[in-house]
């Protein structure tokens, strides 16, 4: 027989697990574009009134960002690509430099290939940016994909690295430039960079503060010289 | 969305803007359930009750005895399996899923978007956690994470 005890850490595990879901990264920018059509199709109105609605507004689109995308977990599935939007990468660079709940220390590029394999069975294989040193890794999910994220460090400088399949996470419009030849998507969000580069069929993002230049060098050395 | 954004001149200073904005879903979501079920089949939408109360019957009590170590099996999950195990559940006990542990509202708020009582919340909250412990359970001994007890 069961006691109380016991029934009440099922009922915390199960809320747990549960409230993760909201946590999970989710890629908004289908919602922001429609929802910035939507606010720019409302009419003009007089100063006060705009100014009367404008907090509640805010604070719509803010929660639509959040809970609509969670809603669409239910109601919601799209064979396209998921766009890596600034804000997703920044969100998942966040959340792996914090030590999110299902990080996995690694030592170096093998150990981190194995654990994800683990956890993900067709995972396409990590690059090795040069210089950097492997912290951690995990499996997320973005609308469904999956993707593989790992903690980095170069000079005490903390890089996160995002691997996916090219048809399950695309990069966000950005500045296309090239480095060593290596042509690669930038774009930023605050203060994190994130540069993408695509190499057979997959797509590796790094996002940090560090410059962007810098970022994509990591990738192209590796790619040159693999 | 458009319809929150439509609805704006409904929403009142003071008002918890998620539990405002998770009406209209609920209510955009039943509007197009019971648009399809009146070209199929109609149901209603609360019959629910009494078909996972038999449900309920048939396996609580059983079932959550094999969980040894719950947070381990839960944390196996990803959250695919966990959205396809809320997608078996019945739409309001998803829904009541939805908005007390995944959007945390309290058991007030949630009411409210419900329009039904605090207490069916609750007992709603709890009977759908344990429904989807079955359905987690079942992926679980399939995948060797728990062995079958007889």
């Amino acid at each position: 027989m069961r006691t109380d005890d016991f029934n009440d850490r099922l009922e915390q595990a199960t809320r747990a697990r549960l409230a993760r879901l909201a946590t999970t990264p989710q890629d908004t920018s289908r919602l922001e574009r429609q929802l910035e059509g939507a606010m720019t199709g409302v009419r003009p109105a007089p100063a006060s009134r705009v100014l009367r609605w404008w907090a509640p507004l805010a604070g719509v689109a803010a929660v639509l960002l959040v809970s609509a995308t969670i809603g669409g977990l239910f109601l919601v599935s799209n064979d396209a690509p998921v766009v890596a939007t600034s804000s997703l990468l920044a969100g998942l660079h966040h959340e792996v430099t914090g030590g999110g709940p299902f990080s996995i220390p690694v030592a170096d590029v093998d150990s981190a290939n194995h654990e994800i394999a683990t956890r993900w069975s067709n995972a396409p294989a990590l690059p090795n940016p040069a210089d950097c040193e492997f912290m951690s890794c995990c499996v997320h999910e973005v609308e469904g994909r999956k993707i593989a994220c790992v903690l980095l460090r170069l000079r005490g400088k903390s890089v996160t690295m995002v691997v996916a399949n090219s048809k399950d996470l695309t990069p966000a419009d950005g500045i296309e430039t090239t480095t060593n030849q290596h042509p690669y998507t930038r774009y930023a969000k605050g203060d994190v960079n994130m540069v993408c580069m695509q190499k057979n069929g997959t797509n590796v993002w790094l996002v940090g503060e560090l410059p962007h230049e810098e970022l994509a060098q990591l990738l192209s050395k590796e790619w040159t010289t693999s | 969305m458009l319809k929150a954004m439509k609805a704006i001149d409904s929403f009142q200073e003071g008002t918890n803007v998620k539990a405002w904005l998770m009406t209209i879903l609920r209510r955009t979501f039943i509007d197009r359930l019971r648009a399809n079920r009146s070209r199929q089949h109609e149901v209603r939408l609360d019959s629910y009750d009494q078909v996972e109360g038999r449900e309920e019957a048939a396996t609580s009590g059983q079932l959550d005895d094999r969980w040894d170590n719950p947070e381990k099996i839960l944390d196996q999950f990803e959250d695919k399996d966990m959205v396809e195990a809320l997608k078996t559940l019945p739409d309001e006990i998803r829904w009541t899923l939805l908005l007390v542990d995944i959007e945390q509202l309290d058991y007030a708020g949630a009411a409210r978007v419900l329009e039904i009582p605090v207490g069916t919340v609750k007992s709603r909250a709890h009977r759908g956690r344990g429904m989807l412990r079955d359905r987690l359970f079942t992926k679980a001994r399939q995948r060797g994470w728990v062995e079958s007890k007889a």
